[in-house]
């Protein structure tokens, strides 16, 4: 209600109608030609790649949940897994762009997201950044394992 | 460093959905929590579209604290369904920030609503079943003249989907937020492993695996000479070579255990709540339109009496300084100390909000830290915990602690929960205002303040005079824990009748948790919790002239954290104790603190703790009301049948366990 907003009867009762813009669906037409002006190499292998990894992480959970096992390694988790096969190319399009300082928030069905985010991140930044945030999260403690590798299970 | 990273970003989520102590949460948060924020991966959400107002917090957050980069919510399909979903795409419409806010403040939230159209919710279609909006991005159109930039993009091809994303981060960097987009996808999965697929053909999966993604564009790519079939075999190979290798750590006991609450029995205990003190949660000078001292407001309060009783009597209501008063004072404060500090609700802004608590601070504030938002107390609380959980203070208001039911989800599961689902990382410095009535009727007179209370994870204090008013609410304002803060109405002009030296004019907290004796006594003890506080005074001097009992009376202030020790030293002493509140009796967090003190000084009770609530029923008009809220005479015949027989009292109130029993099996 700020008073600087005057409503004004004449106005408001006139008569007419509200138009709205045509809504644009799956416009995109570009082939991959025309996206080398856009994408080096690199770029749109790294996009291929990071659609395989979200894939191949769904597809272990997968099979962690029904079979108890993927490739020989066998687990049990009790917990929820919504999985999201099939819809790597939204995520990892969504990620493209974004840096750190973007932020996302997601679903249930969101492990796609955060690969895809992480990758695009892990893409722009560099080393030293990198260690930083893996050396002083929870003090290290997620990285030293992937650090120290398999020792015997 | 680079492939470090990436089993870094495997590890720390595969071991968070597996519950392990290495999770990116500590396994607190878990498969539909996970996030990691140093890489801009905020909260995921099990609440179906519980992002849609929490992500235009994170937003806000960004456009108050001039923060770069934008926020994307992604969420659902079926999420559309959601009110919440839906008071996020208003609030995040609002005009004000394009019309209104000022300066560089000016401009569109920079959000999109990325709804991730898999076409499904768990088994109900949307197009064609649950929802009619025939194609989801129609829905942008309604919200503003500008549509939300709504389109559908084909999110089955990656490179539309940069395509669109880059456009849309464009758009959000003029400042011509929000944008809405439908990105058509399809998941092959079901809603999850243990699902039959009994809503879908076995064809239209197939259908859609026909065009899979991954296979089409890695198609392409050979097509176009970029790559060969054998690179992305490499690609595929090295990826399932990296899975292998996370999954033997992640499920391996010894490498990443599930944290020890054998070890540490407090784990989880000590990471319900941050208990921070901050002054200011950004460094830069907090915007503000004046000088402190030149607000009218700040003028006016210092001419009143800090003390509410001269000569033993009250002074007029317009002489003293009111509980309204302190409130204020310890928010003003706070907003010259805070730069991220921001409030809003509904009428907080001109109006001053509906009680006037906020009267000075449109004066005091440009408009990104005061302002209207749309009625929408969904989105009021889950804004607010996005702004929060990206770093800043705020203070969301309801007008009436009866509407918190249209904030359920935001005050139960999100402003409550963040904070031990990151296992501490996250901080929730929200202190979330609302009025408990009492003339309005029975959706206008409710005090909830047991409902929240029941829930892990958030402070709720209830103070009844300006003295505790500012001090607990700058201790509120000095934390980092979501504070709800019940306010009653009865109250808000009431002057302080107790603390003998005056609201002081300077600043000083009130420990949160601690009750404070109001009235010193040794034959029995009254605790209450809000206005009844005013009541039970009332008793005491009945008590004490009528029928020679010295009563002691003390207000609990807070309900949770709650801190016994006076309760307990009081009951030592007397050996009873009634407790009463304005709350409906039954599930009343009165009857847990009757218990507890049961429990824990039972050999110094003469009698059980007798509580006294409002009836069960709806709240009646304000000329019934006498029916319905505890009055003094009810305190008294409680004491009377249950506790100690009053001598010549006549009970006019049926106080036996007989009755007490007709009810219950009435459940009224
Ligand atoms: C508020 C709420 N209601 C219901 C559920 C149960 N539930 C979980 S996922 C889901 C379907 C959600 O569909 P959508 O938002 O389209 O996301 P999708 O699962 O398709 O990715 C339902 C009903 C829930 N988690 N939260």
């Amino acid at each position: 209600m700020p008073k600087i907003e005057f409503i004004d009867p004449k106005v408001e009762r006139q008569s007419g109608e509200i138009k709205l813009d045509p809504i644009p669906v799956n416009q995109y037409s570009k082939s991959i030609e025309d996206e080398k002006l856009n994408f080096t190499k690199d770029e749109f292998i790294r996009i291929y790649r990071d659609m395989v990894i979200i894939r191949e992480f769904e597809n272990m959970i997968n099979d962690i949940k029904i079979k108890s096992e993927y490739n020989g390694i066998a687990y049990n988790h009790p917990g929820p897994a919504h999985l999201s096969i099939g819809q790597e190319a939204s995520a990892v399009g969504m990620a493209y762009h974004l840096d750190a300082e973007d932020y996302i928030f997601g679903s249930h069905r969101s492990h796609g997201e955060i690969l895809a985010k992480g990758l695009s991140v892990i893409n722009k930044w560099n080393d030293s950044q990198l260690m930083e945030v893996m050396k002083g999260y929870w003090d290290g403690a997620t990285l030293r394992p992937v650090e120290k590798g398999i020792r015997a299970r | 460093m680079n492939d470090l990273a990436i089993d870094f970003l495997l590890y720390g989520t595969l071991a968070e959905i597996f519950a392990r102590e290495n999770g990116f949460n500590k396994g607190l948060g878990g498969s539909m929590h996970a996030f990691f924020t140093p890489f801009g991966v905020y909260p995921n959400n099990a609440i179906v579209g519980g992002s849609g107002d929490i992500a235009v917090g994170g937003a806000l957050y960004k456009k108050v604290n001039k923060k770069p980069g934008i926020v994307v919510a992604n969420i659902g399909d079926a999420s559309m369904g959601c009110g919440p979903v839906w008071e996020g795409m208003v609030f995040s419409s609002m005009d004000q920030f394009r019309l209104l806010w000022e300066g560089e403040f000016q401009g569109g939230l920079p959000i999109i609503f990325n709804f991730m159209n898999n076409q499904y919710g768990m088994g109900g279609q949307t197009r064609g079943e649950t929802m009619g909006y025939d194609v989801l991005a129609r829905v942008g159109a309604a919200f503003a003249p500008y549509q939300m930039h709504t389109e559908r993009v084909d999110g089955y091809n990656p490179l539309a989907m940069i395509d669109a994303c880059g456009r849309k981060k464009k758009i959000l960097e003029e400042k011509k937020g929000p944008v809405l987009l439908d990105t058509l996808t399809y998941r092959f999965s079901g809603h999850s492993p243990s699902d039959a697929s009994s809503y879908r053909t076995k064809e239209e999966i197939e259908a859609w695996q026909n065009v899979d993604s991954i296979i089409d564009y890695g198609q392409s790519l050979v097509k176009a000479g970029i790559c060969s079939q054998s690179d992305l075999d490499e690609i595929k190979a090295n990826t399932v070579g990296k899975v292998e290798k996370v999954l033997k750590l992640a499920s391996s006991d010894d490498i990443s255990p599930k944290m020890n609450l054998y070890a540490n029995p407090r784990a989880i205990e000590e990471v319900m709540f941050t208990n921070g003190s901050v002054d200011s949660f950004d460094d830069r000078e907090p915007e503000v339109n004046m000088p402190m001292e030149e607000n009218p407001r700040v003028q006016q309060i210092a001419k009143k009496e800090r003390f509410g009783l001269k000569d033993g009597k009250e002074v007029s209501k317009m002489k003293a300084y009111q509980l309204r008063d302190g409130l204020f004072e310890a928010i003003v404060d706070r907003f010259y100390k805070d730069a991220t500090c921001i409030a809003y609700g509904e009428e907080n802004r001109d109006w001053g909000g509906a009680f006037a608590v906020y009267r000075g601070l449109t004066e005091a504030l440009p408009y990104h830290r005061l302002f209207n938002s749309s009625i929408s107390e969904g989105a009021i609380v889950g804004t607010a915990v996005g702004y929060a959980l990206c770093g800043g203070r705020v203070i969301p208001e309801l007008m009436y602690c009866d509407f918190l039911g249209r904030a359920g989800d935001e005050v139960f599961n999100q402003m409550s929960k963040w904070q031990a689902m990151s296992a501490g990382y996250l901080k929730m410095p929200i202190v979330m205002r609302v009025s408990v009535g009492s003339k309005y009727g029975a959706q206008h007179s409710q005090d909830w303040s047991s409902l929240v209370a029941h829930i892990p994870g958030i402070k709720v204090i209830f103070p009844t005079t300006p003295y505790d008013a500012k001090g607990l609410l700058n201790a509120a304002l000095q934390g980092t824990d979501p504070v709800m803060v019940f306010e009653s109405q009865r109250l808000y002009d009431i002057g302080e009748l107790f603390h003998t030296a005056g609201v002081p004019e300077g600043y000083y907290e009130i420990e949160i948790g601690d009750p404070d004796v109001k009235r010193a006594g040794k034959d029995i003890t009254i605790l209450t919790i809000g206005s009844t506080l005013y009541t039970a005074i009332e008793a005491a001097k009945t008590l004490e002239e009528k029928y020679g009992l010295s009563a002691e009376v003390i207000d609990a202030r807070s309900i949770v954290p709650f801190n016994y020790e006076k309760v307990i030293e009081s009951v030592k002493k007397t050996g009873r104790i009634v407790l009463a509140s304005d709350a409906c009796e039954r599930g009343s967090v009165l009857k847990e603190m009757a218990q507890t003190i049961s429990e824990t000084a039972f050999d110094y009770l003469d009698a059980p703790p007798v509580v006294v609530g409002s009836r069960n029923w709806i709240t009646p008009a304000y000329e019934l009301e006498e029916f319905f809220f505890p009055q003094k005479q009810w305190i008294l015949d409680a004491i009377h049948t249950k506790i100690l027989p009053l001598e010549g009292h006549e009970p006019k109130h049926d106080f036996s366990s007989k009755e007490q029993l007709r009810r219950s099996k009435l459940g009224v």
